[in-house]
């Protein structure tokens, strides 16, 4: 692509922001495609397809690619390919198995016109467009064909309607741009697209019927369209938890869910506990697009139920399954999501913590600094303490720090998670560990803290935060990866209003790095 | 209960399993039927079944995590005088019928993680891909992938259709991937990010392979239903071809491996099954939850069985545990293993400690729930012999020695004789030859006339030349 691609924007332009500059060796966007959806894309496409209620059991998530930089570029092997099949069929079937919702959901009498009424207002939503008459014919046959029961009508079309399930154009998001003239050697994203786009950046699911009429009326093409449409789209009550999907995949959440961890250690840990934890993570995160992403790293306010009283010294029976909203005193041990047993405990091992694994995620994922892995070669036997005695865990990575050879990125990782010692394997509070005082302190790039709240003030205010939450909504969103001393990162920057997670995913959509792609030719 | 009569050559009338199990399922899931064995099912026609040879050959991978100890795994003696080594005491029942192909070396680069290449290599014969996506220095797991499918995908094509193309079993769960990365969390793969994951649950397994309304090979044509399914593909794939001419050469690869698998079931769907009925082809409850790896892993190798024995399937992984697993073995170490005072997964504890007697209790654990399984297939009867006889059994690592990453002495156990291709019973040492000589044997027992395995410096065209017969 030449620099002069890069620069200006078409439409309307802002003439607050100059154009961008970006030297072609610098930035290399991706190249336009198809990405696969999560499993909770999934999830709700299927139920916004059928007009089911997002708590509708009759649709389960499935995908084999929980993050979304993972179903970007993830595939179908055979075992999912069936799967799909299974549960496009069940979800068929869901719609047609009820004569008042299959009447609800059909409004015509069983004929080859009324199939194709019904496969044309689902497939438009399915498809995330009109399908061609060609499409409609495809499946409309189907629906004509298929049945075998006499006593059922509808039969056919419930097997057409399994079909827009499992077809590409539903299984994919087809993303691959039309040459535009205006930039040569870049792809932009049509109009329909950009719905496509747009919708799950937003409220993580397709675009509704409403996005489609104004992609078909050619409303989603300029800066200015964007920003109205955008903008109207995060105060509808979808984008709040499409945003905590954002944090969500930026947080690894969906691993929490799933934890294991060593019976004999933690006898009462579970699969409830660990949803509780997952979903009390979830809370705290959607509590942050309300109030700035800074405070994710601070705030003492939290979510407790029944199962997660314990951690924080309360009352168990004063407390119900579902999550209340509670806030911690100013000298709690616990701020911000680090110190929530969701990230605690999924950053540690079966029986104990892991400082390098809690320090390398800040690092790594919040951060955006490099860590290199650890040399093929390495001898990573930590020997027990002399004399077989027992030791803190800080004690014991000291060794980390002293050799050579592991000290060179240790260093990078273990003084920061040791912030969080005061917290076990599973995120609960202890004093001491093998009857030994815990020392909380620590450093994040010279940055000293005393405690695990003091880490959560030090990451708040480190300048690579919010550069690099940029860079990981760009790899969300665009599903491209982008360093975050990359210039092209600044003028998304600029658009940012604070920490406002909002502002962030407005000034992604309208940046032309969402809106173009690369031809995938050599420029 | 429906009945379908059909004349046979010379025996009786034959019953429907189609039928039968989904008269089952009507009567209510997971209800014992306890069906007949009829003398018509062990022979039909007068010709399936009438002796071992023309019973499908199955293939097994049998995965563990994490390898073994170079010169402590293989036995001492060689040729058909081996006994297991005290880490392979699990094959003491089995040894007839299970060959060791010892002191080879899988040739992996060394360049990215080890337990990647390990498992890339020794089940694609490649190097993994690193997705585009990362952008840190050196390679990272979460972005790791292999290059193309693995061996029991490669088998499943060999192998023919059946209703399922394989089953995918695990015991431990296996480690997430942050990213499009699949080489440590999935063993089974149709291509890069392209994984089969592991089941864990036996009933999920049950409900899938056995449960109501997935088909069970039988006597019949293809129901009206399935023809319908397969119809609906045809559209699908319509859809596909036509997106196919619109996308990169990097999606229409993704495509191509999509429509692959929707056209292997397309097929499946429309087959029309001979009537493949193993003696031990019987209905069985749906299993209820079990604790215990070990117990679960049992009730696996039943369900395995079942699956060979009905021809749902003639491929299986067990996936024990994954590469670089940091699973705990709780049915050996009620305690868990310890490191300064706190329970650690073996893993760790291997990296802490080394070899050692706790060490060598969890290596010689996952032996003995490797020796079940073949047992279980060596129990499961089919006419001419057992299943085990008409499978080729792969158990294998992705290293040779778990703590210090190492690839030399790799651990490669072969059970079955693969209907009579593999010559069992027997400890092969190669000194220095490479690993990839026994997937491609493998290959070859299974019917494969393909005479090169792997890519790159994995490539041999050299078979276990006293495996084969």
């Amino acid at each position: 692509m030449s620099t002069a691609a890069c620069q200006g924007s078409i439409g309307d332009t802002e003439p607050e922001v100059p154009p961008t500059e970006v030297p072609e060796e610098d930035f290399e966007p991706i190249v336009a495609g198809l990405r696969t959806l999560t499993p909770a894309q999934y999830a709700a496409s299927v139920r916004a397809v059928l007009g089911l209620a997002m708590e509708d059991s009759a649709v389960t998530e499935f995908g084999q690619w929980p993050s979304s930089i993972a179903a970007a570029r993830g595939g179908f092997s055979s075992t999912s390919i069936e799967t799909y099949e299974t549960l496009a069929l069940s979800a068929s079937r869901h719609m047609f198995d009820n004569a008042e919702r299959r009447n609800a959901f059909v409004a015509c009498d069983p004929s080859p016109t009324c199939s194709r009424a019904v496969l044309a207002r689902v497939g438009r939503l399915a498809f995330r467009r009109a399908l061609s008459d060609e499409e409609l014919e495809r499946y409309g046959i189907l629906a004509d064909t298929l049945g075998h029961d006499p006593e059922d009508p509808f039969q056919g079309l419930m097997y057409a309607l399994s079909g827009l399930l499992q077809s590409p154009y539903f299984l994919y998001r087809v993303e691959v741009g039309a040459p535009d003239a205006l930039r040569e050697g870049r792809l932009a994203y049509t109009d329909l697209e950009m719905a496509t786009r747009l919708a799950f950046l937003v409220w993580n699911q397709g675009p509704d019927d409403g996005l489609i009429a104004e992609a078909e009326a050619g409303r989603l093409h300029s800066e200015e369209d964007i920003r109205a449409q955008v903008s109207s789209m995060l105060d509808d009550e979808r984008a709040r938890l499409g945003l905590r999907e954002f944090l969500a995949d930026l947080l690894d959440a969906s691993a929490i869910a799933t934890l294991e961890k060593d019976p004999l250690v933690f006898p009462n840990f579970d699969e409830a506990l660990a949803e509780a934890m997952h979903a009390q993570f979830l809370r705290t995160a959607e509590n942050a697009v309300e109030e700035g992403y800074g405070q994710l790293f601070t705030t003492r306010v939290t979510y407790i139920n029944a199962l997660l009283a314990p951690f924080y010294g309360l009352d168990e029976t004063a407390f119900g399954a579902s999550l209340e909203e509670l806030e911690l005193d100013g000298d709690s041990a616990r701020a911000g999501i680090l110190t929530t047993p969701g990230y605690l405990a999924l950053h540690a091992y079966l029986g104990k913590t892991s400082p390098a694994l809690r320090g390398l995620f800040v690092r790594r994922r919040l951060l955006c600094r490099d860590i290199p892995p650890p040399p093929a070669d390495v001898d990573t036997t930590l020997p027990e303490p002399p004399g077989g005695e027992l030791v803190t865990t800080r004690q014991l990575v000291a060794i980390h720090l002293e050799s050579d050879q592991c000290a060179v990125c240790h260093r990078l990782m273990d003084p920061i998670g040791l912030g969080l010692e005061e917290f076990d394997a599973i995120g609960m509070y202890r004093e001491t560990e093998n009857e030994l005082d815990i020392d909380p302190s620590g450093e994040l790039e010279g940055a000293p803290f005393r405690d695990a709240a003091e880490l959560g003030e030090v990451i708040a205010d480190h300048p690579e935060l919010l550069p690099c939450l940029m860079a990981n909504l760009y790899a969300y969103g665009a599903a491209n990866t982008i360093a975050t001393n990359n210039p092209a990162l600044g003028p998304l920057l600029e658009r940012m209003d604070g920490d406002d997670i909002g502002s962030a995913v407005l000034s992604l959509a309208m940046n032309e790095h969402f809106r173009y792609a690369f031809t995938g030719e050599s420029p | 209960m429906s009945r379908k009569r059909r004349r046979s050559a010379g025996r009786g009338d034959l019953m429907s399993r189609r039928r039968l199990l989904r008269g089952a399922t009507a009567a209510g899931a997971g209800v014992a039927l306890g069906l007949p064995v009829l003398e018509a099912m062990m022979d039909l026609d007068g010709n399936a079944f009438a002796d071992g040879s023309t019973c499908p050959k199955r293939f097994v991978l049998w995965f563990w995590g994490n390898g073994t100890v170079p010169n402590e795994w293989a036995p001492s003696a060689t040729g058909r005088v081996w006994e297991p080594s005290s880490l392979l005491r699990g094959l003491d029942a089995v040894k007839e019928k299970v060959s060791i192909v010892s002191g080879t070396v899988l040739p992996t680069r060394g360049v990215n993680n080890p337990h990647v290449e390990g498992a890339c290599g020794i089940l694609t014969g490649g190097n993994p891909i690193l997705a585009p996506e990362f952008t840190g220095s050196g390679g990272d797991w979460n972005f790791m992938t292999p290059p193309g499918a693995s061996i029991d995908q490669r088998a499943a094509a060999l192998l023919g259709e059946t209703s399922f193309q394989s089953m995918v079993l695990g015991i431990t769960t296996p480690h997430g991937s942050s990213g499009p990365g699949t080489a440590v969390r999935d063993v089974s793969h149709n291509g890069p990010y392209a994984p089969n994951p592991a089941l864990l649950d036996p009933a999920a397994v049950f409900a899938r392979f056995f449960g109501g309304g997935i088909p069970s090979p039988g006597l019949t044509d293809p129901t009206p239903d399935e023809l319908a399914r397969a119809s609906v593909l045809d559209a699908v794939m319509e859809d596909a071809a036509a997106l196919r001419t619109r996308i990169s050469a990097q999606d229409r690869a993704r495509m191509d491996q999509h429509l692959s698998s929707i056209r292997d079931m397309e097929r499946r769907l429309r087959a029309t099954t001979t009537g493949m009925l193993g003696v031990s082809c019987v209905e069985t409850q749906a299993p209820t939850p079990v604790a215990s790896f070990r117990e679960r892993a049992r009730v696996m190798n039943e369900l395995v069985g079942l699956a060979f024995a009905c021809d749902l399937t003639r491929v299986a992984v067990m996936q024990f545990s994954s590469p670089a697993s940091h699973s705990g073995y709780p049915d050996v170490f009620p305690d868990g293993v310890q490191h300064n005072g706190a329970a650690t997964s073996f893993h760790e504890y291997e990296h802490s400690n080394g070899f050692d007697a706790t060490v060598r209790t969890g290596l010689q654990y996952l032996i003995d729930v490797f020796g079940d399984h073949v047992a279980a297939l060596d129990a499961t009867q089919e006419a001419g012999g057992t299943i085990l006889d008409q499978s080729a059994v792969l158990g294998t690592s992705e290293l040779s020695n778990g703590w210090q990453h190492r690839f030399d002495d790799f651990p490669l156990i072969l059970a079955g004789s693969a209907g009579g291709a593999l010559d069992a019973g027997q400890h092969i040492r190669m000194e220095g030859a490479t690993s990839s000589r026994v997937p491609l044997t493998i290959l070859r027992a299974l019917g494969s006339e393909q005479t090169a395995w792997g890519t790159e410096q994995f490539e041999t065209s050299d078979v276990v030349s006293g495996l084969l017969t």
